[in-house]
């Protein structure tokens, strides 16, 4: 198992139901990848901005990390969990 | 009319091999497998990986030789963090009184029945909770103190609920292996296990003053704690027997200024984590690995005991000037504190108070900084040597492997 990182920023279609905020599929190089689940979310701060993780896996069966920045409302990936 | 006297009820709550059980969590994938967090040695190693022998502080390679299935991963520090903070959030939903640690935590819970219900329903209600929100396993112990829940934590491991009912506690507690009594550490064990003594049972055949003289007052404390009576386990917590941060580097290093400002950043986290908790400590150990392998370490006392950073880092720096005699790399490098004891009065030097004033005047600023805005929010020192080499968060520099305090 290893980390490939992507650090890109990405669109994102997301569902802001209540307080949470749940992304529901992302465009990556032309391509969608539908979230089939969300596996762990949780929150961290770099000063003033906070920012939304989340652990999600698509449909191909990849798994990913991405966040949400509080700031500009802008959706990052920051890399996917690939077999090594 | 006279209230019933409130029983006491704590509770503790231990994340089950955090780390991996975190990677899991993250990559379903993985929940089958034997998944180990660590570089150079395991970190966190999750129970199907301990089924093939491995375990907490083995060697990497070795750990490849008994399970070459074994799922290896670095892990983020800052991943971790956020979320043992999100479940101690939850902690908060029943108590206002949580102390946290690393990867447990006490919660008070004397006088929460009328609101929650039993104790025992709690710890049941929050380790779903914490499946529900996170996925992962939560152990929890729960009896009339903490060293009792802490006990009955540990023989409900792993992701398990302990209850011990009043009046119980003498019985159970009396069934451990007498490494398990809080007090009784390596060294006080070696003792005990020399004069037959097994279980925290065994150890009520003890008459108080042969413990006493053996042990001094340390003694009447675990005579008693023996009987499941808790005596100022709190305060025993919040002073540990030493106080460590090492990391080692993301690339090997000869560079002096990277090792030095390295030193100086673990002294600096060290020395504030005793002020925090109001210590001071008087020994310094420095300890180096070098990347072809080998490690050197020394300690040295202070003149007197200080929770200042600047006589801290001074000798352990003095002490890697002497142990760092190799024309060689090095892998890691890391500060330890100890003979540590609650903070008391200043050194009696007049001629250095001045300086000493200025020197605590000046790491109060620090502190009261970064609890407001954040660790990175100042670098000081040697610590600049670091800038652009190390990520930072709110946290601080981004280390390859933080450790733990002991």
């Amino acid at each position: 198992m290893r980390v490939e990182p992507i650090q890109e920023r990405i669109k994102v279609r997301a569902d802001f139901e209540g307080a949470k905020v749940t992304p529901l599929l992302f465009l990556r190089n032309g391509q969608k990848h539908r979230v089939l689940k969300v596996n762990l979310r949780w929150e961290d701060r770099e000063g003033g901005r906070k920012l939304y993780y989340f652990s999600v896996s698509v449909e191909s069966g990849d798994v990913y990390q991405m966040h949400l920045d509080s700031a500009d409302l802008s959706w990052h990936l920051d890399f996917v969990m690939l077999e090594s | 009319m006279r209230e019933k006297p409130t029983r006491s009820w704590v509770m503790h709550v231990d994340f089950d091999s955090f780390f991996a059980s975190v990677e899991k969590a993250l990559n379903p994938k993985l929940m089958d497998r034997p998944v180990i967090v660590g570089a150079g040695v395991i970190a966190s190693c999750c129970y199907v990986a301990r089924a093939h022998g491995l375990h907490n502080g083995m060697p990497l390679s070795r750990a490849r030789r008994l399970c070459p299935d074994v799922v290896i991963l670095e892990g983020s520090q800052p991943t971790y963090r956020a979320v043992a903070l999100k479940i101690f959030d939850l902690l908060r939903e029943v108590s206002p009184n949580v102390e946290t640690f690393l990867d447990d935590a006490y919660v008070e819970l004397t006088g929460t029945e009328r609101l929650y219900g039993a104790p025992i329903q709690i710890g049941d209600w929050l380790r779903k909770r914490v499946r529900a929100e996170t996925g992962l396993p939560l152990t929890v112990g729960i009896g009339s103190s903490r060293m009792v829940a802490r006990l009955a934590g540990k023989g409900a491991k792993p992701d398990g609920l302990g209850y011990v009912p009043p009046g119980d506690e003498s019985d159970f507690v009396g069934r451990f292996p007498i490494r398990d009594l809080p007090g009784v550490g390596f060294r006080y064990g070696d003792i005990l296990e020399r004069l037959r003594i097994r279980t925290i049972a065994d150890l009520r055949n003890m008459p108080l003053e042969a413990l006493t003289d053996l042990f001094h007052s340390h003694g009447e404390i675990l005579y008693r704690r023996c009987r499941g009576e808790d005596t100022a386990v709190v305060e025993e917590r919040e002073v540990p027997k030493s106080i460590s941060r090492e990391s080692s580097f993301h690339v090997n290093t000869a560079d002096r200024k990277e090792i030095d400002g390295m030193l100086f950043y673990l002294s600096e986290r060290a020395a504030r984590t005793l002020r925090q908790l109001g210590l001071e400590a008087r020994t310094v150990r420095t300890r180096v690995r070098y990347g072809g392998g080998g490690s050197e370490a020394m300690a040295r006392s202070l003149t007197v005991p200080t929770d200042q950073h600047a006589p801290l880092f001074e000798k352990a720096l003095t002490i890697l000037d002497r142990i760092y005699g190799r024309r060689e790399a090095l892998h890691l490098v890391g500060v330890t504190l100890s003979g540590i004891r609650m903070a008391n009065g200043r050194q009696l030097d007049l001629l250095a108070q001045d300086e000493a004033d200025r020197e605590e005047h000046l790491n109060d600023a620090l502190d009261e900084v970064r609890d407001r805005f954040g660790y990175s929010a100042v670098v000081a020192g040697k610590s600049l040597d670091l800038l652009g080499k190390l990520e930072q968060n709110d946290y601080g520099f981004v280390l390859r492997t933080p450790s733990l305090t002991k």
